[in-house]
């Protein structure tokens, strides 16, 4: 068993060369413990009543007590820091050299090499942060883009807990005022239950927008899927080389040349986007080609956006008439491709059929209209994941037990609140404690486990 | 009569002394019971037992073997089901009782226990050898030694009597308070809080205009509360009677809350949310212009009424104003004042879930000084402390229910483990598995143990075992028995509005049926007529309920996990890593026995049961 009162240690920093380097120390005995690697004017051992944060001058020691780097101190008593300890941090020059060196000093003298997490757990386990604070400290951390970075500040700041606290206590009210009718009232009174009815289904109907929501937001997090497909040799992948702005997937003449779909992570305004070409569809008696046409179909089901490619010389088929019309039913684009070829009759009756600002024509082999291009993908992600409501990213965990929480209160028969009153407060009991395991009131080592296990060492 | 030394003396003659008196006895130790004259069995307050969570307590008591469900029985004058249309988890059953009869089943019941000695006296004092109770001393009879002593004082330590702003020194109105026992226990150490509650006006029923006021009969099908007592009620039985307050009462009472006990600041302990003054409603709830009075006869052979909801410590004038401007009430005369009182309370944090002091070994308290209202909480009590002073003096181990187990079990670990800073009442909602712990199979969850104490005797063990098969064997008839989708059957099922059975259905399937109670499967199937109702009510429960019952079943196996880690009696929490310092005061002052019970004392994190849990393991695994 791990000793929780210890004192752990770890690079808080990314290893490698940079300005600085910072180790974190955490536990009862840290200030003791970093005391016996440093000089400073100030003795770090006469600090222990300290009541703000502190930050001090001093230098590295090597195991001969001599200077060798220059280093800052801060210390900070536990009401002041993350983990709720006494916490010192050790900012020293950050090459590999130094920050090992410092570290191995610090484990040898009375720290030890901290768990991944097991700081961001301390703060917990200390009071200092609840489980939603905790998972998204490791979503800020993990945010490549801008707008994630934004998703995770927000649950950060109680985004999820704010609301999951909202309808918790609404379930509640609406769970006290039956016991108060079965326990204080008993049936001396005729009671009407309709107003706790509608408020179950209120519940309901926010927990599944916020389910919806998320979907959203873990789009923005992970980033948003486009998937760019048509008939083979309409000029995807030139399209897709396009807007990577790089000769990443092969473009050949022969139809049926990407086989395997390519992904490709691009930045746009702010956005991560996961760009993923596909294998052209037709009917093939190729068996890999027509492996491939299964995937194209798997990743055309699962993108939040679709890009779908046409040849604007050749003639469009029914087939054809049918992706485009679903494609901008779906808040997709039409690219009508190697416009610097002559129309096709039957495009040019079709733009006048269906005029859409989501139909392009563009020249990926030429470069034509690519800024155009962009410029639409950009509108349509703004359309779609930039809306006003209140985004709110969740972790699988979290998903997992809000689905549980609407599980339970969906198994709610409300006709039979006329004589089973004590059934409904069983599954509304039930969804109340899906709400309290998502808050971490209740829960248990393997959910506490599974929070931590995916930090960093140091955080 | 009495002798030198008793394994036990259970002091107070009250519902929780009754119990733990005829508990002790019946265990072969010998008891002696001592209270004042007249004092056994005592109904202080509202003339009635069991009522919303309150029945499931009685019926647990009578499956250990206790005696409150036989005496309710004996005098019962009206019974009820409650909670009907709430759903048959939460259904309980409810007995006027006559208020004479009451304690003189209980005097009777109790000179006929072989090893029970009865003694009309006061302790004063407690004798104390190192850090174990060695005996009592009485007010008149000198000193009785002891190996185990079970205090049962109701409202008596300090009790203070409000009328208006008249006060005096009373236990009960009639009775003095006891003064002396109270200083001595706190000198010892023990600390005690102050709690108030209150009773109505008595009427006389000569004066009451019934004619104006609704009639509540009991229910047709009368189900005692033991299942030793006779299957029809043994005395007559009477209504009860519906008033209500109007804004002539709302008005009278605003006028005059300076005059009121409770609310001129002259009590200061703490009032029953759940049991309010009539003070309390009014200006707790200014919206209503109405609160129900239910009027309850107090017996066959006394002009004595109980108008339920008056409960008030105004003075006696106001009391006579209010109680006439309610319709049915206009020339009732008051043949005893509502008053409220005042008490001492035991922080009952300081007890063991056995109910035994942690400060001094050997001395159990039991009832309302625990905290509690009510008089099925006190004997619930009165029947786990007499039940461990027992087991202590014979050498066996404590016998502590879950909250898997009994409405008791959580009532004790409630007031155990998290204390009470008001009067606490039992509430079917206090119970986390009240789908699995009902009245109707209290036997089936406790008779086994009270059979294994020596409380439940062979003949009772036998007929319970009896009717657990007689329920099996019902089960067992709807899973094989099928009712044909004839056109009578269809015809009524139709009428009924139900979908009708094409082929055949079994009873089972039938009974699911959230409409078809067994009234109605009779109808559909005629052998159905000759099950009794007691093994309906339960067959019935289980057959609906079932899927929840086994969710909830699992519920419980979970539940006892944390519960069957146990922490050692002298477990240092002093020192542990990671546990801070708030905490680690908490539990050293509660000493839980399990993890579960450490999880349920406030302020103790879940964080800091993981690390305790890491810590059990890690010792359980070197030792």
């Amino acid at each position: 068993m791990k000793k929780r009162s210890d004192t752990i240690a770890a690079v808080s920093t990314a290893l490698g060369k940079s300005g600085i380097g910072i180790i974190r120390v955490s536990g009862n005995a840290s200030l003791e413990v970093v005391s016996r690697v440093i000089h400073s004017k100030i003795d770090l051992l006469s600090l222990t009543q300290l009541k703000s944060r502190k930050l001090i001058y001093a230098h590295l020691l090597d195991h001969n007590n001599s200077p060798i780097d220059e280093i800052l101190v801060s210390v900070m008593p536990p009401d002041k820091s993350f983990t709720g300890e006494y916490t010192v941090e050790v900012n020293c020059h950050g090459g590999i050299a130094v920050i090992t060196y410092a570290l191995e000093r610090i484990l040898k003298n009375g720290a030890r090499l901290a768990e991944p997490g097991e700081f961001t757990r301390r703060a917990w386990e200390n009071g200092k942060i609840d489980l939603i604070k905790a998972e998204a400290i490791y979503q800020i951390i993990n945010s490549t883009s801008l707008n994630a970075l934004k998703l995770a500040w927000h649950q950060f700041e109680g985004g999820l807990t704010n609301r999951c606290n909202d309808l918790r206590k609404q379930l509640i009210d609406s769970l006290s005022y039956i016991q108060f009718h079965i326990d204080v009232e008993g049936d001396n009174e005729s009671s009407d239950f309709s107003s706790v009815a509608s408020d179950i289904n209120k519940i309901k109907i926010i927990i599944q927008e916020m389910l919806s929501c998320s979907e959203k937001s873990n789009s923005v997090n992970n980033g948003i899927w486009i998937s760019i497909y048509g008939q083979p040799n309409v000029g995807k992948s030139s399209v897709f080389n396009a807007l990577l702005k790089m000769q990443r997937a092969i473009v050949c003449d022969q139809p049926g040349t990407t086989r395997d779909h390519i992904s490709e992570l691009i930045n746009i305004n702010g956005f991560n986007v996961r760009l993923t070409d596909t294998a052209g569809i037709r009917e093939t008696g190729d068996m890999i080609e027509s492996e491939s046409i299964k995937k194209t179909f798997e990743q055309i089901k699962a993108a939040d956006i679709l890009i779908y490619v046409l040849d604007i010389s050749k003639d469009v088929d029914e087939k054809e008439i049918k992706d485009i019309r679903y494609v901008l039913d779906n808040d997709g684009l039409v690219v009508l491709n190697k416009s610097d070829l002559l129309e096709s009759k039957t495009i040019n009756y079709l733009i006048s059929e269906i005029d859409s600002k989501w139909i392009l024509k563009v020249s990926a082999k030429q470069g034509e209209n690519i800024d155009k291009l962009e410029k639409a993908i950009e509108d349509l992600i703004n359309k779609k994941f930039s809306s006003n409501e209140e985004l709110i990213m969740m972790t699988l965990r979290q998903r997992s037990e809000l689905t549980d929480c609407l599980t339970a209160l969906n198994s709610i028969d409300l006709s039979l609140m006329k004589n089973n009153l004590d059934l409904l407060v069983y599954d509304l009991t039930s969804a109340i404690s899906s709400m309290d395991k998502i808050l971490g009131i209740i829960t248990t080592e393997d959910v506490l486990d599974n929070v931590f296990k995916n930090f960093c060492v140091g955080k | 009569m009495v002798r030198d030394g008793y394994d036990l003396i259970v002091v107070g003659g009250g519902h929780a002394g009754i119990e733990a008196a005829a508990a002790g006895a019946r265990m072969g130790c010998t008891t002696l019971l001592v209270s004042l004259p007249g004092g056994v069995g005592q109904l202080s307050c509202n003339p009635a037992v069991g009522g919303v969570g309150k029945g499931q307590l009685v019926k647990e008591i009578d499956a250990l073997g206790g005696l409150m469900g036989e005496l309710a029985d004996a005098a019962c004058i009206q019974f009820r089901r409650l909670n009907t249309t709430r759903g048959a988890a939460v259904q309980s059953s409810r007995m006027q009782v006559d208020l004479d009869v009451y304690p003189a089943a209980a005097s009777a019941r109790l000179k006929n226990l072989s090893g029970l000695d009865l003694l009309e006296d006061e302790m004063v004092d407690l004798q104390i050898r190192g850090d174990r109770v060695a005996g009592i001393r009485l007010a008149q009879g000198g000193e009785l030694s002891a190996k185990c002593v079970v205090i049962t004082p109701g409202t008596f330590f300090h009790g203070l009597i409000h009328i208006g702003s008249e006060h005096f020194p009373g236990g009960r109105l009639g009775d003095p308070a006891a003064e002396q026992l109270p200083q001595r226990l706190q000198a010892l150490g023990l600390n005690f809080g102050r709690f108030k509650t209150g009773t109505t006006p008595r009427l006389d029923g000569a004066t009451i205009d019934f004619l104006r006021l609704a009639e509540q009969k009991g229910d047709a099908e009368y189900l005692p509360f033991s299942v030793r007592s006779p299957r029809t009620p043994v005395l007559p039985q009477r209504s009860c009677f519906a008033g209500h307050t109007n804004l002539k009462t709302h008005q009278i009472i605003r006028e005059n809350l300076g005059k009121s006990a409770l609310y001129s600041g002259q009590i200061t302990g703490t009032g029953v949310r759940y049991c309010p003054s009539v003070e309390d409603k009014i200006v707790k709830f200014p919206e209503r212009d109405s609160h129900h009075v239910f009027v309850e006869p107090e017996g066959l052979n006394t002009p004595r009424w109980y108008p339920n909801g008056l409960s008030n410590s105004l003075p006696l004038d106001v009391q006579l104003e209010m109680v006439h401007s309610v319709s049915g009430l206009e020339n009732a005369r008051i043949v005893q004042t509502g008053y409220g009182i005042e008490h001492d309370y035991l922080d009952p944090t300081q007890l063991k879930p056995t109910l035994e002091t942690k400060h001094i070994a050997g001395l159990f308290f039991a009832g309302q000084i625990n905290g509690t209202t009510g008089y099925e909480e006190a004997a619930a009590q009165g029947l786990v402390a007499g039940v461990n002073a027992a087991c202590q003096v014979l050498s066996r181990p404590p016998f502590i229910l879950d909250r898997s187990q009994a409405y008791i079990g959580v009532l004790i670990d409630d007031l155990v483990t998290k204390g009470t800073n008001e009067p606490y009442r039992m509430f079917t909602s206090r119970v986390e598995y009240r789908l699995v712990i009902r009245e109707d199979n209290a036997d089936e969850r406790l008779t086994p143990l009270g059979h294994a104490l020596g409380l439940v005797s062979e003949v009772d063990y036998g007929q319970y075992t009896q009717r657990v098969a007689a329920r099996h064997q019902e089960y067992e008839r709807l899973k094989n028995h099928r009712v044909t989708g004839t056109a009578a059957v269809n015809q009524q099922l139709q009428a009924w509005e139900l979908s009708p059975i094409q082929g055949s259905s079994t009873l089972l399937e039938v009974l699911r049926r959230p409409e078809v109670d067994y009234v109605r499967l009779a109808q559909l199937d005629p052998d159905t007529q000759q099950i009794p109702t007691e093994v309906r009510q339960s067959v019935d429960v289980r057959v609906k309920y079932e899927g929840y019952i086994k969710r909830q079943m699992a519920e419980v196996e979970r539940f006892k996990d944390l519960e069957s880690i146990r922490i050692p009696a002298t477990f240092q929490y002093e020192g542990l890593p990671g546990i801070n310092n708030e905490i680690v005061e908490k539990l050293t002052r509660i000493r839980p026995l399990n993890l579960g019970q450490a999880s349920r004392v406030s302020g103790v994190t879940p964080a800091a049961i993981m690390l305790l849990m890491m810590h059990l393991k890690k010792k359980s695994n070197r030792g």
